[in-house]
């Protein structure tokens, strides 16, 4: 049987002692590696603010017999999302920064992928802020017929994804 | 031969359970692997972390309230693993000024993979 790995082998003419390298078989190592990927981190600030609700130990909102049960009003907003090595990666497992007021795909916390029908779309939140500016995104798609269209909200890039075809912006 | 979920599963329950609690600090020098902890961390701020487990990966949610830290500029953070001996990561960001009704909260993802 011929060895697929021979053209790795050094061989030497049958002149003097005989070649027997052809006789070893190799085994070709196929490393597998263990990641630990440290994601992204979102950095949000809950502002409190009205007169309801209670905080224990607050200076305003936690004076018995004044303050109310419950949380008081507040506004949450995102001061930074930092990226380490710059690069953010959606695994798809947590739906954290999946914009659900636009995205119309199903987010798949199961098969970790959004699919998206004829006219569907996926939008992420911010996914950059604060620290480092984006400088480019990578998408995997798994396209079925047709094409679709991706836009980073911001700029004017955007690509078209055509089955069968490579592009980039 | 390929690494099972199962095994990827198990490392992310051996550093889960690892994890012993979260802190920030007010450091601004860029975050590198070869440190060792945050630049000046803040005690007040060493706290549980809330953590949400799935398929190979774990979330860690980092809640600084509103009671803690008043007035402090807080720029770091970081997961603490080993009971608090080992510091997991460091994140900087551009510093953040805490009012005393602000809430900060820290939400991180990570993932294990076999590549």
């Amino acid at each position: 049987m011929a060895n697929i790995y021979e053209l790795n082998q050094s061989t030497k003419d049958n002149i003097g002692t005989p070649d027997d390298t052809k006789s070893i078989i190799l085994v070709t190592v196929l490393p597998e590696y263990i990641n630990i990927e440290e994601g992204p981190t979102k950095v949000n600030k809950k502002t409190y603010s009205g007169a309801d609700g209670f905080i224990l130990n607050h200076a305003v909102y936690g004076v018995l017999g004044t303050a109310t049960l419950g949380e008081p009003t507040n506004t949450t907003t995102l001061h930074g999302v930092v990226n380490p090595k710059n690069t953010f990666h959606e695994h798809y497992r947590y739906t954290t920064y999946n914009d659900t007021t636009v995205t119309t795909g199903s987010f798949d916390t199961t098969n970790f992928c959004v699919e998206l029908d004829s006219n569907e779309i996926y939008q992420t939140l911010e996914i950059y802020k604060d620290v480092k500016p984006i400088f480019y995104a990578t998408t995997y798609v798994d396209l079925n017929g047709g094409s679709t269209t991706f836009i980073l909200s911001g700029t004017s890039k955007s690509v078209s994804i055509i089955e069968g075809k490579t592009q980039n912006v | 031969m390929v690494t099972l979920k199962t095994c990827l599963n198990r490392i992310r329950d051996l550093f889960n359970t690892d994890i012993y609690k979260c802190q920030a600090g007010t450091g601004t020098t860029a975050a590198m692997a070869s440190n060792t902890g945050l630049e000046t961390e803040d005690s007040n701020t060493l706290l549980d972390a809330t953590v949400v487990v799935t398929d190979k990966c774990v979330q860690v949610t980092h809640t600084i309230a509103s009671t803690i830290g008043e007035g402090e500029a807080y720029s770091e953070q970081e997961i603490q693993i080993n009971s608090g001996n080992t510091s997991a990561n460091r994140i900087v960001h551009t510093a953040l000024t805490k009012g005393a009704n602000d809430e900060y909260i820290y939400i991180t993802n990570v993932f294990f993979n076999s590549v």
